[in-house]
């Protein structure tokens, strides 16, 4: 069975399928605003990291800030700030998600807390308060692969490269008559 | 590159699923048996979902176990994003209106990445996917 991308929408259908009347659905069952949906969780998920960040790196919403850079913790400020910043604009949404994936793993496993409890208390998120960088590490690592959806500006450049590129073929092909 | 990473989105989404489903599970324990340890920091500091009480705790159980089977999703991701805003609403804006502040931080991000999964599906590695397989042979 061949597959085609339907355009405006990230769902594939078959070709030689038959073509459903309701539109607001594709034939794998996802909704066609997903991307959308995806943009307001990227956008949501990014909001509440950079109180992290902005707390850590600028002591906001009293925080305590850390600028100490010899240690490893007052690095999360300026990683945070920035990763926080990048995931609501959208702008390599898929970088960042990888590397912010990589810094909720180190938090998870260097933090003294998680280790501060009985055998097998590092394997406990809620109480062993590695409950946000446990659940942080795999939406990042998701929103790696997911990409930043519809409303950002990763989906926007696409948009204008696309544009570009098919005027500059409009351009220098030669017109067929 | 870009091509390889997407293709593997079902997977991770799974993956995400699993995880939250896990530490959900555990909120479910805690909020019906009570037989979690002490939280590492602030012995006084509520956890997330804390606010659901014993009825909710059963609730979280038994919908984390059909979320980390990924059996009926759609339902089933919905209704505990709904148990999570109602927890944030009860639990956490009380204490102050700020996310970070309010301990509320969890509460928001398991709604959100639940009302995803519920739009989504449960991904690559679920019963949903399973089932999907066997009604309609690729």
């Amino acid at each position: 069975m061949r597959w085609i991308n339907l355009p405006g929408t990230s769902a594939i259908r078959p070709v030689d399928g038959k073509v459903e009347s309701d539109m607001t659905r594709s034939t794998n069952g996802t909704p066609v605003w997903l991307p959308k949906l995806l943009s307001i969780v990227r956008i949501g998920v990014g909001l509440l990291f950079l109180e992290h960040g902005l707390a850590t790196a600028f002591g906001l919403f009293e925080g305590r800030p850390d600028h100490n850079f010899a240690k490893l913790h007052a690095w999360a400020g300026p990683i945070e700030t920035t990763g926080g910043i990048l995931l609501i604009l959208g702008l390599c949404t898929r970088t960042t998600g990888f590397i912010l994936a990589g810094e909720m793993a180190v938090a998870y496993f260097q933090s003294p807390f998680r280790w501060a409890g009985p055998p097998g208390f590092v394997l406990l998120p809620p109480p062993n308060a590695g409950e946000e960088a446990a659940l942080n590490a795999f939406v990042f690592l998701w929103l790696m692969t997911a990409g930043g959806g519809a409303w950002s500006l990763d989906a926007l450049i696409a948009k204008r490269r696309k544009q570009a590129d098919s005027g500059m073929r409009a351009a220098t092909e030669p017109v067929r008559t | 590159m870009k091509e390889t990473v997407a293709s593997w989105e079902p997977q991770v989404r799974s993956l995400m699923r699993i995880v939250a489903a896990y530490m959900i599970f555990l909120h479910g324990l805690r909020g019906v048996f009570g037989i979690m340890p002490a939280r590492a920091r602030g012995a006084d500091s509520m956890m997330p979902l804390d606010s659901l009480g014993q009825i909710g705790g059963v609730l979280l159980l038994i919908l984390s176990v059909l979320l980390f089977l990924g059996w009926l999703i759609k339902p089933v991701a919905l209704l505990l994003a709904i148990q999570c805003v109602v927890a944030y609403v009860y639990g956490s804006v009380p204490r102050d209106p700020i996310p970070i502040r309010n301990g509320g931080i969890d509460d928001l991000t398991y709604a959100l990445i639940f009302l995803y999964l519920a739009a989504a599906g449960a991904g690559a590695w679920s019963l949903d996917a399973l089932r999907q397989a066997k009604v309609r042979p690729a």
